[in-house]
């Protein structure tokens, strides 16, 4: 059998049996709920130049995926690659099996992957599905475009956040509050800073692949310009196979000694 | 003529053990260091198939040098071969390794069948295959009737049992098992200690570790004794036990019906002391290889569940003592 395969079954039981794992799901209901309340104020503001569907796609988006979501259950899965068979100490477990520790981290990683991208995307598609019953038929066709497109950014921010907070957990031992100070300052602060400070953050690319209409991306575009759509992909599949590279070398020489 | 040699020579000619035609396990000058802490020190050690016991004190280095060997960390100086081949992130000799840890570490919301299973993929095989060598390494702990049970459920001497059958499921060449036999219950280790003697006939190569030399007397004459971080004696396990019935030897009972064992143990001759202590009783006996093997029939005649039997090293620090002067 595949090894990458046996660990990914391995990894996917485990991690589906974990508190993680509920917690994450009723997170990630939050966006939805969220949604729900956006669309409830709107129609009650209806005739005094409330936000248009689109408009508050975009908000959702920014604010309710991107800047929360995304990097919240990212974070959480990916730091426990490697962190949580630290903290329970199972690595053992697998580093004594025959399969290269590189291929270890590879298969958890994709596990870790298809939860993240699981949660997020399911959140996101019904969060859009609820904008879009809020749309006339007619304007709800065209916007559906619009909303492929976001699930596609969260699928490129879900890899490259995973190999970034993979790496940090496979890297630092306090790997969840380093990714948490990186998610919260970094992340989501320098992202919003005017300069160029910002293009050295994952988020920035991921909102210059934002394809809501000019004037409907809120407070972003008065701080920055965005870096070109193909620019901006080619950078998230860089930093993705750079952080995933580094990460499957730490795990091929790092000692982790376990405390008895 | 004394079986019991000393082996801090630092070449590797001690007797016994030492560059076997067919060794498995090759160490060679290999030292380990924790920053200013010294694990393992200069250890020259070759080893082939059959049982070896790995007998010391708690925080002698075994556990240090089970890593080593299981190529969960890395000598500071020197080397360490299993099949001739280094041992780090090296999948062909994974595949001929089995280890059982010392840390009472699992994935606790995975059955037994499902932990094992799981682990035996790794080791290549088909979802089938796996499932039937995972009941078979279950059957053989005597665990199967419990295999659907979350791990997170078992007793101390179950998760034990799970443990080591992970390590047995890929029918290792080599078999590395870190204090196998600590929290079991006197059936459970009986039939382990039978396993182990099992594989080791078969022609494995078994290492196992312990502080309690009764335990490793059990499964083979052939033991190498742990101080300090170095190997300090190697030999006849009788020689050791002979040193350590000088001392008598503490066991702690732990069962529910404490009044009831001690009324029970207190007549045995051999029993020096019976002490009931919160949880269980206390025992002090200077034959230990006739008190643990009347335990069972003790535990099936009167009903009385013991739930595991814990044992202290003072009696073989004082053998260690005695040992390094």
């Amino acid at each position: 059998m595949d090894p990458i395969k046996a660990v990914f079954a391995l990894a996917m039981r485990v991690q589906l049996r974990t508190k993680r794992t509920l917690v994450l799901s009723l997170v990630s209901a939050l966006p939805i709920a969220g949604t729900l309340l956006f669309v409830a104020a709107s129609r009650l503001k209806l005739g005094e130049g409330a936000q248009t569907v689109i408009g508050a796609a975009g908000d959702v988006m920014t604010f309710f995926y991107l800047s929360f979501l995304l990097l919240a259950i990212t974070l959480f899965y990916a730091t426990a690659i490697v962190g949580d068979e630290i903290e329970e100490k199972t690595i053992t477990y697998l580093f004594v099996r025959p399969v290269p520790r590189s291929t270890i981290f590879l298969g958890k990683f994709l596990a870790a992957l298809a939860l993240s991208s699981a949660m997020i995307l399911t959140s996101a598609s019904i969060s859009f599905s609820v904008l879009l019953s809020a749309d006339s038929p007619a304007e709800a066709a065209s916007h559906v475009w619009i909303f492929i497109q976001d699930l596609a950014i969260l699928a490129l921010g879900t890899v490259a956040y995973s190999a970034l907070f993979g790496f940090i957990g496979a890297r630092f031992k306090r790997a969840l509050l380093i990714g948490l100070a990186f998610a919260l300052t970094w992340e989501t602060a320098v992202t919003y800073l005017p300069g160029y400070l910002s293009h050295l953050t994952v988020m920035h690319y991921l909102q210059s692949l934002l394809p809501h209409p000019s004037g409907q991306r809120g407070v972003l575009e008065f701080f920055q310009a965005p870096t070109s759509a193909p620019a901006a992909v080619l950078t998230l599949a860089a930093i993705t196979g750079g952080f995933v590279a580094l990460a499957c070398y730490t795990v091929s020489r790092k000692e982790y000694v376990l405390d008895a | 003529m004394s079986t019991v040699q000393p082996h801090g020579d630092g070449n590797g000619s001690g007797a016994g053990f030492t560059h076997l035609p067919g060794a498995v396990l090759a160490c060679r000058g290999m030292s380990r260091w924790y920053g200013q802490v010294i694990g393992i020190n200069d250890v020259n050690l070759d080893l082939g198939p059959g049982v070896t016991g790995l007998l010391g004190p708690n925080g002698a280095g075994k556990s240090t040098l089970m890593k080593l060997i299981t190529g969960q960390i890395r000598p500071s100086r020197g080397t360490v071969t299993l099949f001739g081949e280094t041992v780090w992130d090296n999948p062909n000799v994974m595949r001929r390794l089995g280890f059982c840890p010392e840390q009472d570490s699992f994935y606790e919301g995975l059955s037994g069948i499902e932990f094992v299973t799981g682990l035996a993929r790794l080791n290549g095989l088909s979802r089938a295959e796996a499932k039937a060598r995972a009941e078979k390494a279950l059957e053989r702990v005597d665990l199967l009737a419990a295999a659907g049970r979350k791990i997170g459920g078992y007793s101390k001497g179950m998760r034990q049992r799970v443990k080591m059958a992970q390590s047995i499921v890929h029918d290792p060449q080599i078999l590395i098992l870190d204090e196998p036999l600590s929290g079991m219950d006197p059936i459970a280790r009986r039939a382990s200690i039978r396993l182990i003697r099992e594989m080791g006939a078969a022609g494995a190569t078994v290492i196992v570790s312990s502080h309690i030399l009764h335990e490793i007397e059990g499964m083979t004459r052939s033991i190498l004794l742990v101080h300090n971080g170095r190997i300090v004696a190697e030999g006849d396990v009788h020689e050791i036990r002979d040193l350590i019935d000088e001392h008598p030897h503490r066991i702690f009972m732990e069962t529910g019906d404490a009044r009831k064992l001690a009324e029970a143990l207190v007549r045995w001759k051999d029993v020096q002391g019976v002490r009931v202590d919160e949880g269980g009783v206390l025992v002090e006996t200077i034959r230990p290889d006739a008190f643990y093997s009347r335990i069972p029939s003790l535990v099936l005649e009167q009903g009385i569940a013991v739930e595991s039997m814990t044992s202290a090293d003072d009696n073989l620090q004082a053998v260690f003592d005695y040992l390094v002067g």
